[in-house]
């Protein structure tokens, strides 16, 4: 009996020792290639467009990744841009962080009347159009910023991870793949620009747009690990 | 009586922790696995083959040697006939090695997995290809003499 109490007492602290380790991720474990299989919205699947269902992310070691996605492909007469990339980190063993490319809204309303300033072009049959590509530069505002994930699950074949953020910030970001209806393509495409923007904003959206940026709701993003 | 008593619980208290000495002594002295990769990776290069998924490419004219420097600066020579009508044949850049792989500044975000022995070296790097595959592209290098370039 006395052998089990020396037993027992000796097993004690080794078990406050292992037992006060919180269960934490290894960021090696987030290394590899990734394919998007899901993407919930406060728990319903989000339904994703050919082009979003192509989504990968290759991790490397180095802290860099890279995001692939057809979203923009048919820009650029078919040639538009496939590969984006950021950094990422974990933290604590218990968040992910990816920094991503996002859009903020900038565009103004006339001080009289509320509506959405617009810049107008004459077209070719001299009629005065909304000139898009002079528009939407002067909406949108690009930017780069962190996104801190929780993980739900990070293993050699699955890594799961949510997202609390308004809705339009997901929607005019990309994160990972955003949905082809929310972008237009800048044509012809400004000297050293990206030839991608969120959509117009006109008096029609302004409001849907402003509300999305208010809305908050929780995004689980899903993917499988791929061999390459 | 209480001396013997708080002397057993002194003595049972210290039985207790006595294997957590050898948990921290366990876990306290592993050692930092060292890989002198940033070493052997220093001096200068020339450009022997490339390969694409394993298939012979046509070398790349922009590094056909390239010189990796301790200072963490590496020099590319570029002999496209772009490079040669711009006269920028000569192109610096900084390098590091982190996580394994070797990071050239004017490659980023993409990085190259480097394999090096005394007089050759391969560095790999993967990329999304049009249709979302990865393309492995693999150039191979032999060291040659250190050269001083201007």
């Amino acid at each position: 009996m006395k052998t089990v109490y020396k037993l027992l007492i000796l097993l004690f602290p080794v078990f406050l020792y292992t037992s006060c380790q919180k269960d934490t991720y290894s960021p090696n474990l987030a290394v590899g290639l990734w394919k998007q299989v899901s993407v919930t919205e406060d728990g319903v699947p989000m339904t994703l467009t050919p082009e979003q269902d192509t989504c990968e992310l290759l991790v490397d070691e180095n802290g860099a990744y890279r995001c692939y996605h057809q979203s923009f492909k048919s820009y650029n007469n078919g040639n538009g841009p496939t590969s984006f990339y950021g950094t990422w980190s974990v933290l604590d063993g218990t968040w992910i962080n990816f920094t991503t490319d996002k859009w903020q809204l900038i565009a103004q309303l006339t001080s009289d009347s509320d509506k959405v300033v617009l810049a107008y072009k004459k077209d070719i049959n001299n009629n005065t159009v909304i000139d898009t590509l002079n528009s939407v530069q002067k909406q949108w505002s690009q930017y780069h910023e962190q996104s801190r994930f929780t993980i739900l699950q990070l293993s050699n074949s699955v890594m799961e991870i949510r997202l609390k953020t308004f809705v339009g910030e997901k929607k005019y970001a990309l994160l990972f793949a955003p949905s082809p209806s929310d972008f237009i393509e800048l044509k012809p495409a400004p000297a050293g620009k990206l030839i991608y923007i969120p959509k117009l904003v006109t008096d029609q959206n302004y409001w849907i747009i402003q509300n999305e940026l208010k809305t908050l709701k929780t995004y689980i993003f899903k993917f499988k690990k791929e061999t390459y | 009586m209480k001396i013997t008593n708080e002397r057993n619980l002194f003595q049972v208290i210290l039985f207790a922790f006595f294997p957590l000495l050898f948990i921290f002594l366990g876990t306290s002295c592993q050692k930092d696995t060292v890989d002198d990769m940033s070493v052997k990776i220093v001096g200068t290069w020339h450009q022997t083959s490339k390969t694409i998924d394993g298939n012979s490419a046509t070398k790349d004219s922009t590094r056909l040697l390239m010189q990796i420097n301790a200072n963490q600066i590496c020099i590319l020579c570029d002999s496209s006939s772009a490079a040669i009508k711009a006269k920028s044949i000569i192109n610096r850049s900084g390098w590091s090695y982190t996580g394994g792989l070797l990071n050239i500044a004017i490659d980023l975000p993409a990085s190259w997995t480097p394999v090096v022995d005394s007089n050759s070296l391969s560095i790999r790097r993967l990329d999304f290809n049009q249709a979302g595959g990865i393309t492995k592209t693999t150039l191979t290098f032999e060291r040659v003499a250190n050269l001083v370039i201007n």
